[in-house]
């Protein structure tokens, strides 16, 4: 990934949406979130693992919502005004995201997207596929895939 | 339309025609009699050709053209109807439907070999090759009054009436156009009197290879045939002198006229037969995209569900006006998802409809006879229903061909008639549709099934003498049971009952067998319906709510705590003389179970699972309601107990509970 990475920096960026979780930001490629919501009533799912809130309705359609503070380990899922969930398609699966707050969506070229198993000693942080450096500070980039645990690599 | 949806179209439509080709070449292999399969036949393998040949698919054109041929001479009595001529035709359909596929699946026709197929075709029907044009039905080249009398007066003066057929080669590509230059080489000669089939017609491409004129002209037939011979793309000329008299008012000439025009007429009258029989048929019905259909019943879902957000929002209003406008509202939503759930059935008889080739290739691979009864064809069911129940039916229906029905001999030894029977039968009962595939073989083997298992460790020795009869059946469910002694290449695919079932029960359908030793078995399946709105039991469980299928539910009971008895720790009720294991579901569901101190009385459903019976303890009862299926989606599919979820009236999510998984 790395090489290929730089072959293309010069032209390619990405877009990101970026929220707090904790006290860090994260950030989610922008072409795997389909819309972010309000929170609202969460359906608790019997059986589901433990980090599965529930389901929710939106707009009609049925969409299982995971908590990132319990899936990354940073504590129970809490809810305030600011809370949203990020509704995420990725291969056919849509899921919302329970996070504590939206932030923005920003734009990072490629060249400065760092790659996660530069930064984490092997695999310790197997959620975060790189971070960029940001004025305001860096944003951790979320393996979507692995966070879902789907198997793979976003 | 561009292309793509011209080959959309066309694989549809042959589809269909390959089903109608299907279904009277069996026809005609029972009713020599009737004419009317023969007919058949021989309009959908020419509207084939007509349809393929315009797409170029060459393939399928000329297998049908070829087909056309030997149906050509059966219909003329040139050749008989035999076994081995059906089998051929029948082949030839099945090739036709793979190149179909391939056109399906690989946007053309294939690398398909035909020209074995096609040479077998020619020697079953060796005279069709050069008899294209020699055959006779009188009467069909009728010359009116004003015609004769020209030709009449013709002759008069010495001009002679000739018969000028041309036949273009296959592969020309502007037969109007090479028409066009035939007709003006001709009217150098003399006058054209009249065509077949009309101009107008040839002019519009409306003709097979071969057109006919009849040319007065005073020229010698070598000379018109020299000029002709210089056209190119011209398969064949003839020229036929009429022996036309001079008292005849076109009656007299009309005989042997004909004789040599009658596979122009063929062509013709066909092609006008077809769009009458179409349109006749089709003015009443539209094709439309099962895409569209789906889209449609999703906004009726969320139509009903925000309509019974708007009844419980105005549920304290006292206004009658609003009341009134509620009541009009479902009315009118209910009258609507009854109409797009009409809209959406078809008739079974869509899958029904390939059974009898498949069991008629059954029945001749095992050297059995069988006759398929199919009653209730025209019993409508769920569109996702059919595309999904045909493989569990022939499953069903090899089983019944290859363990079922006896051989000839063995069925005449044990006083039975040596034609075997299966019947295919369909109905609707109540919000369900029964579908049951019965024979009069010899039922299934109990003991087979028994020593079989106990190969196979399913059961110990000891439980052997416990077993009813429905258990026994029941190991035949189990998965990776096959009761064949040996494989066969017609059940023992390694596809086992199980398959059926399970694909039965994802439907929400059952599926029940009864068997009588020397009589016969039947299986009966039942289905929804339709799967995308069920009627169910809304429940409350710890604050919670679910949803219960509604057919998965037999009693509802109010028990009090007293009744419940406790085996170790097992909780039982009595019902019905018996008694039913208790579930709590709460505690399956792994609800908050802060338990507010034991009501006295409780609810309780008794609900089935397969063949058995338990009592489900639930909260407090909500009430019945039509509720909209859909699914939790990928990501939650491995939660077997719940099986989708539906959105209550406030907009908030409830599970439905799958009640073969819940324990």
């Amino acid at each position: 990934m790395a090489s290929i990475n730089e072959e293309k920096s010069e032209s390619m960026s990405r877009q990101f949406v970026s929220f707090g979780l904790g006290d860090n930001v994260y950030g989610l490629d922008i072409l795997m979130t389909e819309s972010i919501e309000r929170m609202s009533n969460i359906t608790r799912v019997p059986k589901a693992s433990k980090y599965v809130l529930g389901v929710i309705n939106v707009r009609g359609d049925i969409i299982p919502v995971i908590s990132l503070r319990n899936r990354l380990g940073i504590g129970e899922a809490k809810y305030s005004e600011d809370s949203r969930i990020i509704i995420t398609s990725f291969d056919g699966f849509r899921v919302g995201v329970l996070v504590d707050r939206v932030i923005n969506v920003f734009t990072a070229p490629e060249r400065d997207i760092q790659s996660g198993e530069a930064i984490f000693q092997n695999g310790l942080n197997e959620h975060v596929s790189g971070i960029i450096n940001q004025e305001s500070g860096h944003v951790l980039i979320l393996d979507l895939a692995r966070v879902l645990d789907l198997g793979g690599s976003a | 339309m561009d292309s793509n949806t011209y080959i959309t179209l066309f694989i549809e439509e042959a589809k269909e025609h390959i089903q109608i080709l299907n279904d009277n070449l069996l026809k005609l292999e029972t009713a020599n009699e009737n004419n009317e399969p023969l007919n058949e036949v021989f309009r959908a393998a020419h509207t084939l050709k007509g349809m393929a040949g315009t797409l170029g698919f060459e393939k399928i054109t000329n297998i049908a053209h070829a087909m056309e041929n030997v149906l050509d001479d059966i219909r003329n009595h040139k050749m008989e109807i035999t076994g081995p001529t059906i089998d051929i035709l029948l082949e030839c359909t099945d090739a036709m439907e793979a190149l179909v596929q391939d056109i399906l699946e690989l946007g053309g026709e294939g690398p398909r070999d035909i020209k074995k197929l096609l040479s077998k075709l020619n020697q079953s029907g060796d005279s069709f090759t050069n008899n294209a044009s020699s055959r006779l039905d009188p009467g069909v080249l009728k010359l009116d009054e004003y015609q004769s009398n020209i030709i009449n007066a013709g002759i008069h003066q010495g001009l002679i009436p000739y018969w000028v057929e041309i036949t273009l080669r296959p592969t020309c590509l502007l037969k109007a156009a090479r028409a066009y230059i035939v007709f003006q080489t001709l009217e150098k000669f003399g006058e054209i009197i009249k065509t077949l089939p009309q101009v107008q017609d040839i002019e519009e491409e409306r003709f097979e290879d071969t057109f006919g004129m009849l040319l007065l002209t005073q020229e010698e037939e070598t000379a018109i045939r020299r000029r002709l011979d210089l056209i190119s793309e011209l398969q064949s000329i003839k020229i036929d002198k009429l022996p036309y008299g001079l008292e005849g008012e076109g009656n007299a000439g009309s005989t042997d006229l004909s004789e040599a025009t009658d596979s122009i007429r063929e062509s013709t009258t066909v092609k006008q037969r077809i769009p009458q029989d179409r349109t006749r048929i089709q003015t009443r019905s539209i094709r439309v995209d099962t895409e569209k259909l789906d889209n449609l019943m999703n906004l009726v879902s969320e139509l009903i569900t925000i309509k019974n957000t708007l009844v419980d929002i105005t549920e304290e209003s006292t206004d009658p006006s609003i009341k009134e406008s509620m009541e009009y509202l479902a009315r009118i939503t209910n009258g609507l998802h009854d109409a797009v759930t009409k809209v959406r059935m078809v008739p079974i008889e869509m899958v029904f409809s390939r059974f009898p080739r498949v069991v008629r290739d059954l029945s001749k691979n095992t050297k059995k006879e069988i006759v398929l009864d199919i009653v209730g064809a025209e019993t409508e069911i769920d569109r996702t229903i059919i595309d999904e129940i045909g493989d569990p039916l022939i499953h069903l229906l090899r089983n019944a061909v290859d363990h079922g029905i006896e051989t000839p001999d063995q069925r005449i030894k044990v006083g039975k008639d040596p034609v075997g029977r299966i019947e295919l039968k369909a109905h609707h009962d109540g919000n369900n549709v029964v579908i049951i595939v019965e024979d009069d073989g010899h039922g299934i083997n109990l003991k087979k099934i028994v020593n079989k298992a106990l190969q196979k460790g399913l059961i110990s020795d000891e439980s052997v003498d416990n077993l009813e009869v429905q258990d026994i059946i029941n190991l035949m469910f189990h998965p990776g049971f096959s009761t064949a002694g040996s494989i066969s290449n017609i059940s023992g695919r390694g596809v086992g009952m199980d398959v059926v079932k399970t694909k039965v029960e994802s439907m929400g359908g059952t599926i029940d067998v009864t068997t009588q030793e020397g009589m016969g078995s039947r299986f009966t399946i039942r289905l929804p319906l339709t799967l995308s709105i069920i009627q169910a039991l809304l429940v409350e469980v710890v604050g919670e709510i679910y949803a219960i299928p509604l057919n998965s539910i037999q009693e509802i009971l109010d028990i009090s705590v007293f009744m419940i008895k406790k085996f170790e720790s097992q909780e039982t009720i009595q019902y019905n003389g018996r008694l039913l294991p208790l579930v709590r579901l709460d505690e399956v569901l792994d609800a908050n179970t802060t338990r507010k101190q034991q009501a006295q009385n409780m609810k309780v459903v008794v609900v089935k699972k397969g063949d058995r019976q338990f009592a489900l303890s639930i909260g407090n009862l909500i009430g019945q309601q039509d509720i909209v299926i859909k699914t939790l989606g990928k990501y939650l599919s491995s939660i077997k107990m719940i099986s989708g979820a539906t959105i209550l009236g406030d907009g908030r999510v409830a599970l439905i509970l799958d009640i073969n998984h819940l324990i």
